[in-house]
């Protein structure tokens, strides 16, 4: 588990190092638009009925589409999107015994309602997962904030969210070598108990209050007044608005027709 | 050994850290807008509040301590009597060092960031995992159980209380509303006795550890540096503060129940469909009547599939419309694929970047 969420850590950094996305007609869009054609997105595949095993596949067109016309990388999506089965897997596993009228056969074997339906949830989980991880493989995190401030998101929020992500990086490294000093001591369970690592948790509270300070201290210094400075960015265009249609018709025939 | 050490932890993670999380694949439209709106309003309430203060020097304290949290879910430690490691939730200890309104934001913060690259839940289920993880430690937990009856934190016994009886109500209302969320929704058949009965001893017991361990943290700070903690203002204005709470909790019940009556199919047309075999009565033979009301049917944001399949399973002619229906799915998926696999050639032909 730690090492899973290190990975992703490892991940967030390389992205902010990157300036944006990769290369590709997308990003002459408005990222607002991307933004909301994406969450337009999220609202069909969740509207996708509880039966609807066609219609989820025909939404897993879309992800597909972008991650092969943008070239992102299909493997390593693949691998973050298994992270999210568990619990999944976890609560569709019960359908299957509890709606148990029998739809059909395939391979001799009998398949009940609630085998179509727990499929049925899990290739939404999956399908609505791998949008959001292709938006943010195509939109770069500080361009992400600066779109939602556009779009009338309280300035406290996006800046709170781009002082996390660029923090986050720096504190779970403390954290990490906070605990590889405690692992490098511990000897079995010793140390591993709640007293220490809240003692560990505390002292990294500490720092971080400290550091919030030196933070602080430096953005006044480079003429912080409450707000941050986005440079100017061009208004939407009749080419943006043109795919943000056309992209909710697709959705919208794919939703009617499949 | 190693083997079972990696099933436990798998296992904590299920129950700690997934199970609290909703996913867009259990939630119908209607219930994951409702939490959206929900959500949308309190964020922008307690920016409101936050810039009203105009207090600058804490937007950094906000930002690390946002950042602390995940740091602080990376030191894990072992579970006492389980055998299975835990981390820390940490919306207590944020309401604690930074009051309610800036803590819901800095848990929002991190909620959001979590659901874009740790692939928690999607889009629409973020409205409901910032409500269910954000709302009730740092509105209902912190100023109403933990300050009630931790006080100043001058008495040890009384602290202790406090924070295990806030970590304990603020996740076993998360749980409570995440079984309520899914159940709405109606897209897993769990029922809704069962799911409670699975959801909340495990969150009682996780409560008990987030409890004891914020508990720890807090009196590890006091000893240390105490200003830190004084420094949070706490409640800001009392009356309007439990009357602004109220007010939403009343907004946002108003919404669910009123999700919960258009999403449980009325009687009339239950009964219809149980005696006659179809959904409506055939009233108009008209064709495009018949496929304007197949179209309104179809994209319906209100979960009346129940008992379309229930239709759909007394019919034996419907399987083979199925088999051409996801046919047809996969035909889109490759055009799909085809068509962004010569776009990528395009682009990389023209340059365009």
């Amino acid at each position: 588990m730690l090492e899973q969420k290190a990975q992703v850590v490892e991940l967030m950094r390389r992205q902010s190092v990157r300036e944006e996305g990769c290369p590709s007609a997308f990003l002459q869009v408005d990222r607002r638009i991307l933004i909301i054609v994406w969450f337009v997105f999220a609202a069909f595949t969740v509207s996708v009925p509880k039966f609807a095993i066609d219609t989820a596949v025909a939404f897993a067109a879309f992800p597909f589409f972008v991650i092969v016309a943008c070239r992102l990388p299909i493997l390593k999506m693949l691998r973050r999107l298994l992270i999210v089965l568990p619990f999944i897997l976890l609560v569709a596993a019960a359908n299957p015994f509890i709606d148990t009228r029998p739809v059909c056969e395939m391979f001799g074997l009998p398949v009940n309602a609630g085998m179509i339906s727990a499929s049925v949830i899990i290739l939404k989980a999956l399908v609505s997962v791998a949008a959001v991880l292709t938006l943010v493989e195509l939109i770069s995190f500080n361009s992400l904030c600066e779109s939602l401030l556009r779009m009338g998101v309280p300035e406290v929020f996006t800046t709170q969210l781009m002082l996390v992500y660029r923090y986050g990086f720096l504190l779970s490294d403390e954290a990490q070598s906070l605990g590889k000093a405690r692992e490098l001591r511990s000897f079995g369970k010793r140390g591993k108990g709640l007293s220490t690592a809240s003692k560990m948790i505390g002292s990294l509270l500490v720092r971080s209050v400290s550091r919030s300070e030196r933070v602080y201290k430096a953005m006044l210094a480079r003429g912080y007044k409450g707000k941050l400075i986005y440079k100017e960015s061009k208004g939407l265009g009749a080419s943006d608005a043109a795919f943000a249609v056309t992209a909710c018709v697709i959705f919208l025939m794919v939703r009617i027709f499949i | 050994m190693v083997a079972r050490k990696e099933i436990s932890c798998y296992h904590i993670r299920i129950s700690g850290e997934i199970t609290m999380h909703m996913s867009d694949a259990l939630l119908s439209p209607a219930v994951g807008g409702a939490f959206w709106l929900a959500t949308g309003g309190i964020v922008a309430y307690s920016a409101k509040k936050i810039s009203e203060e105009n207090d600058n020097s804490r937007t950094a304290l906000m930002g690390v301590a946002g950042a602390f949290i995940f740091a602080a879910q990376m030191i894990n430690f072992s579970i006492p009597g389980t055998g299975s490691s835990g981390h820390l939730g940490g919306g207590l200890v944020l309401a604690a060092l930074l009051g309610p309104y800036r803590a819901f934001i800095t848990l929002a913060s991190v909620l959001f960031i979590q659901c874009l690259f740790f692939a928690d839940g999607g889009l629409l289920a973020l409205g409901c995992n910032v409500f269910n993880l954000a709302f009730f430690p740092a509105f209902i937990a912190f100023p109403y159980i933990y300050k009630m009856i931790a006080g100043a934190g001058d008495s040890k016994a009384r602290l202790a209380t406090g924070c295990t009886a806030g970590g304990i109500a603020g996740l076993l209302m998360g749980a409570f509303s995440v079984v309520v969320q899914t159940v709405l929704s109606g897209i897993s058949d769990l029922p809704f006795t069962t799911f409670i009965l699975f959801m909340l001893p495990i969150h009682f017991a996780i409560g008990i550890v987030e409890g004891v361990v914020t508990f720890f943290v807090v009196s590890f700070v006091m000893q240390t540096q105490p200003a830190i903690l004084s420094a949070n203002p706490g409640k800001l204005h009392p009356a309007r503060h439990v009357l602004a709470t109220f007010a939403i909790a009343a907004l946002i019940m108003g919404g669910v129940i009123a999700c919960f009556a258009s999403s449980s199919p009325d009687g009339l047309e239950w009964s219809i469909t149980k005696v006659s075999g179809k959904e409506e009565l055939e009233g108009t033979g008209n064709k495009i009547g018949g496929f304007l009301s197949s179209v309104q049917e179809k994209l319906a944001f209100l979960p009346d599939y129940d008992f379309r399949n229930s239709a759909e399973v007394k019919g034996t002619g419907n399987i083979g419309t199925s088999t051409s229906g996801i046919l047809g799915a996969f035909m889109v998926f490759a055009l799909a694929g085809a068509s962004g696999f010569i776009l990528r050639n395009r682009w990389r032909a023209t340059g365009n970047a």
